[in-house]
């Protein structure tokens, strides 16, 4: 009985113990898969309707990534999108594009059971438009772990 | 052997198997709504359940008229009236249409006991397609 007990705790410690262990950026749950296949995705809308300077999108967590899941977005012909992390307003300390730059009249809807982009540990998501209008709009899924 | 119980019973609950069920688009099923818009007006497309969030799975739209947009929103109330919120941006409907990829992952969620509704804009925008969803 004793020994079934020691075997259980063990498949299930073991897994749990490895991803305590892993590194915080990783976009897998040991044992289980990636991030935003496993946990319920959040969302937030990108709204964009002029020319604007990096801003939050989505507040740090201590201890915890942003998983980007799904991006869905539509800039028009004079317009462009950049993803970007970094602590302190706005992610204005250790600014660090997370996404190059998404150009004009680019139409971006994708996402699935994967991450696509990762910040790491204790960053926040912040996103800037630029060119003549600034405009996109669209929004976005992910998962803070 | 009662330690040997409680540690069990420790990493069990606070393991992601048991934490977590997954993202609901990913392990349960679906259902659809159609989305059939003639207008620039606001239309509910899911009604509330009581304590039920709504994980949006899906995404095909198409659009004709000037300038066609779409923007999510979420509330209560008989077309989200009532504590409006965004879930998305005013969305401009390419002429290829607005579809995501798959419906195996969620791309927008609502808080719990809320309505999803669409805001159409443009000049006589005719706005068709589906979403795919769960309620839970």
């Amino acid at each position: 009985m004793k020994r079934t007990f020691i075997a259980l705790l063990l498949l299930v410690a073991l897994p749990a113990l490895s991803h305590a262990q892993s590194q915080p950026s990783s976009n897998l749950v040991s044992g289980l898969g990636d991030v935003c296949g496993v946990y319920p995705h959040s969302s937030i809308p990108l709204t964009f309707s002029a020319a604007t300077a990096l801003t939050q999108q989505i507040a740090l967590a201590s201890g915890k990534a942003i998983y980007v899941c799904g991006i869905a977005f539509v800039t028009p012909a004079t317009s462009t999108l950049q993803l970007e992390y970094g602590t302190g307003t706005n992610c204005g300390t250790g600014t660090t594009a997370l996404s190059g730059v998404y150009q004009a009249s680019s139409t971006v809807i994708t996402g699935a059971s994967n991450t696509l982009m990762v910040t790491p540990v204790g960053q926040a998501l912040c996103a800037v438009t630029t060119g003549a209008t600034g405009q996109a709009n669209g929004w976005l899924s992910y998962v803070q772990f | 052997m009662r330690i040997l119980l409680g540690l069990l019973l420790t990493v069990l609950c606070t393991s992601p198997v048991w934490a977590q069920s997954g993202d609901p688009c990913a392990v349960m099923p679906k259902s659809n709504v159609a989305v059939s818009i003639a207008s620039a007006t606001t239309t509910s497309l899911i009604a509330p359940v009581t304590n039920q969030a709504i994980y949006v799975c899906g995404v095909s739209l198409t659009a004709s008229g000037t300038s066609p947009t779409i923007q999510f929103e979420y509330g209560t109330g008989a077309t989200c009236g009532t504590g409006t919120q965004t879930m998305s941006g005013i969305v401009p409907i390419p002429t290829a249409g607005l579809n995501t990829p798959t419906n195996n992952a969620t791309t927008m969620v609502t808080p719990v006991s809320q309505r999803l509704c669409a805001v159409s804009a443009g000049t006589s925008p005719q706005i068709h397609g589906y979403l795919s969803y769960i309620q839970w």
